[in-house]
């Protein structure tokens, strides 16, 4: 262990290397470290570990995390920190660090690398398991660290036996159903300014085992007295480690007050280690055994039937003197001291066993809450479950009888400043429920989530003698019940388990072939989903609304180009596609001839409108159906759904093909003189391939399908060709489309121009409320046959009147598009009494169309089928916009173009 | 010829000594569903000259006619992608046009592309991505899984010993090839 | 020490003085046994049910009112929620609704004399699409119609009022813009809950706890009664208000509602300094998170795909959601997960809730709340009172009957209902 210097509140600091920060601090002379979060009363470190809840501090250096125990922070060369007042910091300056994840599946899993995890770990071990072993701490031992022994030569063994992983600094932080455990492993923290580069700073490991050994140990708890909170007030064993092992000096005259053997034997360290301890005073009536046996020998004084009441401060606010109390004559004597060591008993770690619904049991014996378990998935250990060494004998006691004054500055909870005047404050209104009293103090809300202040609620409440009901009896710690501890057991920073889904890959961004094309032509990409879609290709200087003009007259006076690779494609076939297919879809599918294609609406049972698309049939027993993009993983789980559930008899089988073949889709009116170009083996011709047909052809040597069908209203072909010929198909078609002016659109124009005849899209000219009549298709429903949504269709609400119904909306400015969204009133609406304005139906979709020259809109209108002419308002803030219902088709209602 | 680009354009990346990381481009995959214990699985099977008798979660590798291997992973009861048999399709034509049998073959070639990790260190990487069991008595030589890695669907293979193949969704590729040289930076 | 250091700059690290919770009043309520008989029975003590004994009491002097709850009071998903208190839902029927509820907020601790840490610090509901920036702007054109304050911030506007927010063009999923409730914001959830009951209980209400109903007292097809852990306690007029749990319920007395259970989880952060003053929601990347007044993070996560009644989920839901958070809020990187746990929420076919009669005469439910279940707790407790007190629903629960299943009419809520369906 090397010396090295830190920095902590702006002072240099010395400590060895890899020590704990709160230890180098006490020996520094630092009694007092901050100030407490409400009350700024002075505090100092209490405790050893993750229970501490007094010194929290914020690094200043490397990832300056907020908030975290001096007890748990190794020292290292260039650390800088800073006390807190119960409040952390957060930096704006990034996080560099590197976070990551593993998956492990191991035999057994054994928390906690004390004396009992060793030797369940050994046990596992000759029982042919293999073994993962993980502790919190930086090495082996648990309690033994403490003491400064070393390990028993078996239980080094253990260590190095190659059917046990042992990984140290890693906690477990949450127990998961079917013991699926959670664990947190700082890797490099304590390596300071060291720390390779590129080494994942914190990992979380996400563990899955067929046996789960919980070994956690237990923590000391201190007392409820008065001015219990004083810098000089420390657990006795975190006191005596600090002493003994850590070489803190500053104590002169030490008292220590106990309710068990452990407090001896804590006295036994200090004295041993040179501090003077004027005596134990010990609340129980007597005590034997070898611990009280060695501090009589020691010389050490023992007072029995005596306890802390109260201390008293020096000016800078660390201990001066401790008043005792004989608990049988009530009398008090007050005597100097610098360090007051208070072992009120031990409180075994059960967090994790309530993580999943485990309920501790009171042992009155070892005056603690325990897990007995001892299934073959999930077994206990050491002190959890009961194993206390043997010599601990405790009272259970949790602080003398207090008046209301001393209640004031008697603290439960040492982060939350919340003390036993709380507590009873909150029984005297009412609240019996630990939960209620914990929710009306705090108790147990900081980060230390009630380790130490937990057991001490439990204790107080009983020594209230309060029962749930509000009466007056004795009550046990098994009356009351544990604090309910949830996962993590200790705080987790966010970047931790974000890990690296962080930037580009928080979410996959999913692609098509033909993607980097349009990134290099310049085009700006919308999310749709997952997916990035161009949204619009502008040219040099071209604003969207430029850009998205020139590219619809484009597609209708020339020849466009758009990817429409990301449609869903569902490969449907069997001999009971077609019934299955009718089943599905609102209108007939089994009298689609071959080779021809079909648009087809789909309800779900409710009789709403979910999904449409185009369906090819391919052969007698196949077809090929295509869904919205958004839609396809749920079109494909609905159909699964209606086959394996429903209808298991039907003969179908369908496959998803949404990335085996890629679209392109060639529109406008030099479409066909352009692909004949390309297409040599198959008449394009109007009469030799009409309208929403299917064709194989060959471009170059590559096979192509292509369908005549047309979301623009324009001539068009769908080329539709395998994913890793879309690129070279796309190139060609540029290529030849030079002299043609071949113009790539996106989304913006694909729905200007599919809006411009009336063509609606699922989720923006719906919402989940519509049925096919209320979208003006009564066509696309078929009156032969049932399909799933049909019954609904007969709903009263279905069939109201007065239901909105999609129209076409012209704006009397035809200058001004209407924002999507907007709501329609009647002419003259306005404002009744309570402020709210009637309104009859909303925009769906708004843009300028440079065809028509004018901006127009589809509109969901109450009975809109039936006011056609009928002029509306539509409000925009203050202003009143004016429109007029019309057809929702604006261009070639007959087709012509498109046909 | 004209060769089909695959979504990560053959990359590589990495060593054998701890993990190299590279696409299997163009890997031939069918699609096949048919019920099990039935005469058409027993007439599919025999057309295309392969046992078909698995359980979902493994791998069967079958030599076919013309030399060479393919692999038929069992995914599902009824659910099999066969990969590395061009001609399946066309054996299995004349048995589809036979109404006494159904089942499905689909070519789904370009639905998906390959990923193949492999060197000593590739169960490390992929257990920052993957929550399945990867130890040996879990997942043998000759196992297949599906699940999640990087919230992209997968097919997860083991070839070999510390050989890995992991199919995915050719728009997904691209990221998850991002996911994964990520998840072995410390090893490049 | 050094001093402390109320503003800091970008990339300082410094102390404030923490804000402490005022204190309590010396009684809140008295917890009884049952007495033998009791005009009307709420089951279910949480917020909605307390709500709704209040309101019997005050509104229509109705005061031989039992609260029975298994647990401990309040201790449902009244304890559980991220507390966010907002208005401005897409159909007018909800709108309404719960902008009544937000009326009552607005005098609620006036009206109990408790303080309840209601703070109408606003809330964004941001939007990260094309599509949905559209969805949203429509709910902003209902909400003007329907005279709820809500309006639109472009991205710039946003990072004006959450300076800590990332709108950058480069993240995955950038901020396209958001709307704004000015009017809405947080409330401290238990204190709600406790300022209810002793308002009630002040009125008379007796409120029992630890008692679990396990039947109902049926004769000819009206309730009589309930049988409870602690005996049966006879009844005029029952209501069912036990959120998640309402389906058990509505099976032991004999009808079926058409509601699923799930798990949502909710997490806190250690006190932090405050550097969030507004709530933020966001759907497409499924954070909402608020800082309290103490100090804490509040962040709610998605449900669980699957029912159940545990109140825990899958951490994997807590690792998306703190991924996504730190996109939208780099500065949350170092921010911990102190501690994470477990609703149930009780989610209708149309994501709205079910209020009003059910086929048992005089046995009334309010069911369904899903996410929206704490910022309706006044309103929802209203409109149960009146519904209770007169047998026939109020004019503003009319529409969320248990018989819109059959009409058709639904409500659909499942887009703006927040970020957990």
């Amino acid at each position: 262990m090397s010396e090295i210097s830190f920095i902590f509140d702006d002072n240099i600091c010395k400590g060895q290397q890899g020590e704990p920060m709160a230890a180098a601090l006490l020996r520094s002379g630092l009694l007092s470290i901050t100030n407490s979060t409400y009350h700024s009363r002075p505090r100092g470190v209490i405790g050893l570990g993750v229970e501490e809840p007094n010194a929290l501090v914020q690094l200043v250096s490397g990832t300056q995390e907020s908030m975290r125990p001096a007890t748990i922070i190794e020292v290292a060369e260039g650390l800088n920190a800073r006390s807190l007042t119960g409040i952390g910091a957060l930096p704006e300056l990034p996080d560099e660090a590197r976070y990551d994840k593993t998956n492990r599946y191991v035999d057994t899993l054994v928390i906690g690398a004390g004396v009992a995890g060793l030797k369940a770990a050994d046990k596992a071990i000759q029982a042919g398991y293999q073994v993962l072993l993980i502790d919190d701490q930086p090495g082996p031992g648990g309690h033994l660290r403490h003491l400064g022994t070393g390990l028993p030569v078996a239980l080094r063994d253990v260590l190095t036996n190659n059917k046990l992983t042992y990984v140290p600094r890693c906690t477990a932080v949450g127990l998961y159903d079917q013991n699926y455990i959670v664990a947190v492993e700082r890797r490099s923290d304590h390596l300071g300014g060291a720390a390779p580069a590129g080494r994942a700073r914190i990992r979380v490991w996400h563990i899955r085992t067929d046996r789960v050994v919980l070994a956690p140990g237990a923590f000391q708890r201190p007392l409820i007295f008065a001015n219990n909170d004083r810098p000089g007030i420390m657990l006795s064993h975190a006191a005596a480690t600090y002493v003994a092992i850590h070489g803190v000096q500053i104590f002169k005259r030490a008292v220590v007050v106990t309710v068990d053997n452990q407090g001896h034997r804590d006295a036994l360290r200090l004295h041993q280690a040179g501090v003077p301890v004027q005596a134990i005073y010990d609340v129980r009536p007597a005590a034997g055994g070898a611990s009280v046996d060695a501090a009589k020998a020691a010389g050490i004084p023992i007072r029995f039937r005596t306890t802390i009441l109260d201390t008293v401060s020096n000016e800078e606010g660390t201990l001066q003197s401790v008043i005792i109390q004989d608990l049988d004559t009530n009398e008090i004597v007050e005597t100097t001291a610098d360090l007051l060591a208070v072992s009120g008993g031990w409180t075994p770690i059960a967090d994790l066993a309530t993580h999943i619904g485990i309920k501790p049991k009171w042992s009155e014996e070892h005056a603690a809450f325990l897990v007995h378990h001892g299934t073959d998935q999930l077994q206990t250990a050491g002190m959890l479950a009961g194993d206390f060494g043997g010599d601990d004998d405790p009272a259970v006691f949790f602080g003398p009888a207090l008046d209301d004054e001393q209640a004031r500055h008697a603290y439960i909870d040492l982060q939350r400043d919340a003390t036993l005047h709380e507590l009873r404050r909150a029984v005297g209104a009412g609240l019996h429920s630990i939960e209620h009293i914990k929710r009306y103090t705090t108790i147990g809300t900081s980060h230390d989530q009630g380790k130490t202040s937990g057991m001490l609620t439990i204790g107080a409440l009983c020594q209230l003698n309060i029962n749930s009901q509000g009466g007056n009896s004795g009550l046990s710690p098994a009356d009351v019940g544990t604090l309910s501890f949830r996962p993590p057991y200790v705080p987790v920073p966010f970047a931790a388990l974000a890990g690296r889904e962080r930037g580009p890959l928080s979410d996959p961004i999913r692609i098509t072939p033909v993607h980097q094309w349009h990134v290099e032509a310049g085009a700006i990409f919308e999310d749709v989903g997952q997916w990035k879609r161009p949204w619009y290709f502008p040219k040099q200087g071209e604003s969207m609304e430029d850009a998205v003009r020139r590219e619809c007259m484009a597609a209708r006076e020339g020849v466009a180009v758009m990817d429409a690779s990301t449609l869903g494609k569902i490969d449907i076939q069997g001999p009971d596609a077609a019934v299955f297919l009718d089943r599905i879809y609102t209108n007939m599918f089994s009298t689609l001839p071959e080779g021809q294609c079909r648009y087809g609406l789909m309800c779900k049972a409710d009789g709403i409108a979910f999904d449409d698309g185009v369906t090819t049939r391919l052969g007698k027993n196949h077809f090929l159906m295509t869904t919205t993009t958004g839609g396809a993983a749920g079109v494909l789980a609905w159909l699964e759904e209606w086959l394996q559930t429903e209808w298991p008899d039907l003969k179908v089988y369908c496959t998803s093909v949404t990335e085996h073949i890629s679209t392109i889709a060639l529109v406008g009116p030099n479409s066909r003189q352009l692909l004949q170009e390309l297409v040599k083996d198959i008449d394009l011709s109007k009469t030799a391939f009409p309208f929403m047909h299917s064709r194989m052809a060959t471009i170059d040597d590559i096979r192509v399908r292509i369908a005549r069908i047309s979301f623009s209203g324009e001539l068009a072909f769908e080329i539709n060709v395998a994913w890793g010929h879309a690129r070279y198909i796309w190139e060609r078609l540029w290529t030849l489309g030079r002299p043609y002016d071949l113009t790539a659109y996106g989304t913006e124009t694909m729905h200007v121009l599919r809006a411009e005849k009336g063509y609606i899209i699922i989720g923006q000219d719906t919402d989940g409320t519509q049925t096919p009549y209320d979208l003006n298709m009564s066509w696309v429903v078929s009156k032969k046959k049932e399909f799933i949504g049909k019954r609904s269709f007969r709903l009263p609400y279905l069939q109201a009147t007065a239901r909105p119904q999609l129209v076409g909306l012209l704006p009397e400015n035809g200058e001004e598009v209407i924002p999507e969204g907007a709501y329609i009133t009647e002419l003259n609406a306005h404002p009744d009494e309570h402020g709210k304005t009637s309104h009859t139906g909303f925009v769906t979709s708004s843009y300028y169309s440079p065809t028509l020259g004018r901006a127009f809109a589809l509109a969901l209108v109450a009975d809109g089928l039936n006011r056609m002419g009928e002029e509306v308002a539509v409000p925009i803030g203050k202003k009143v916009l004016h429109a007029t219902i019309c057809d929702s088709v604006f261009i070639d209602k007959e087709n012509i173009r498109r046909d | 010829m004209i060769t089909k680009e695959s979504p990560l354009k053959g990359m590589n990346i990495g060593t054998a000594a701890t993990v190299a990381i590279r696409e299997l481009p163009g890997l031939h995959t069918i699609d096949l569903r048919v019920a099990p214990g039935t005469s058409t699985q027993a007439a599919v099977a025999e057309a295309l000259g392969m046992d078909l008798l698995g359980k979902p979660g493994q791998i069967l590798k079958e030599s076919i006619s013309g030399g060479g291997d393919a692999q038929a992973l069992c995914l599902a009861p009824d659910w099999w992608l066969i990969i590395g048999f061009q001609e399946a399709e066309y054996k299995l034509k004349l048995l589809q046009s036979n109404n006494h049998y159904h089942f499905s073959v689909v070519d789904v070639s370009g639905q998906r592309t390959t990923i193949e990790l492999e060197g000593p260190k590739v169960r490390e990487v992929l257990a920052h991505l993957w929550d399945q069991d990867l130890r040996e008595k879990s997942f043998p030589i000759a196992s297949v899984s599906q699940g999640l890695m990087a919230k992209a669907t997968v097919i997860v293979c083991h070839i070999a010993p510390f050989r890995y193949r992991v199919m995915v969704r050719s728009s997904f590729a691209l990221h998850l090839w991002k996911a994964l040289a990520d998840a072995a930076e410390e090893w490049m | 020490m050094t001093n402390t250091n109320d503003t800091l700059a970008p990339g300082t690290i410094g102390r404030r003085r923490a804000a402490a919770l005022p204190e309590q009043p010396p009684q809140l309520w008295k917890s009884v046994k049952p007495k033998k008989a009791y005009d009307i029975v709420i089951v279910g003590g949480g917020g909605h049910g307390l709500a709704t004994a209040y309101y019997l009491a005050k509104n229509h002097g109705l005061t031989n009112i039992a609260v029975v709850e298994k647990g401990w009071l309040a201790g449902g998903n009244t304890a559980r929620n991220t507390t966010i208190i907002r208005s401005n839902y897409l159909w007018d029927e909800s709108a309404a609704i719960y902008e009544h509820s937000l009326k009552l907020w607005e005098t609620l601790e006036e009206d109990l004399g408790y303080e309840m840490f209601f703070s109408q610090r606003g809330v964004l509901t941001l939007a990260h699409s094309v599509s949905d920036v559209r969805l949203k702007r429509r709910n902003l054109y209902a909400n003007a119609l329907n005279g709820i304050d809500s309006e639109w911030l472009t991205p710039e506007e946003v990072k004006k009022l959450v300076p800590i927010i990332n709108i950058s063009e480069d993240v995955r999923y950038p901020v396209h813009g958001a709307t704004y409730q000015p009017r809405g914001g947080i409330a401290k959830h238990d204190w709600v809950a406790w300022g209810y009951a002793k308002a009630a209980s002040d009125l008379g209400v007796d409120i029992i706890q630890g008692t679990e109903v396990t039947g109902f007292d049926i004769r000819n097809n009206k309730v009589h009664g309930v049988h409870t852990s602690q005996g049966t306690i006879a009844a005029g007029k029952v209501g069912l208000v036990a959120a998640g749990h309402s389906s058990l319920l509505a099976n032991l007395a004999g009808f079926s509602i058409p509601i699923q259970s799930r798990p949502l989880q909710a997490l806190v952060s250690p006190l932090l300094e405050q550097v969030l003053n507004t709530v933020v929601m966001s759907g497409a990347v499924h954070v909402y998170v608020s800082q309290a007044h103490k100090g804490e993070l509040v962040m709610g996560a998605g449900t669980d795909a699957f029912n159940s009644y545990a109140q825990r989920g899958g951490f994997h839901v807590i690792e998306h959601q703190l991924a996504a958070a730190l996109e939208l809020f780099p500065i949350f990187s170092r921010a911990q997960v102190l501690r994470t746990w477990g609703g149930i929420v009780d989610i209708a076919p149309d994501a709205s809730p079910i209020i009003g009669v059910t086929p048992v005469e005089n046995l009334f439910i309010n069911a369904g709340w899903g996410t929206g279940g704490f910022k309706a707790t006044p309103g929802s407790g209203w409109v149960m009172a009146h519904t209770i007190a007169h047998g026939t629903p109020h004019e503003l629960n009319k529409p969320f009957a248990l018989d819109r299943f059959l009409t058709g009419h639904l409500i659909d809520e499942h887009g703006a209902a927040g970020v957990a369906h």
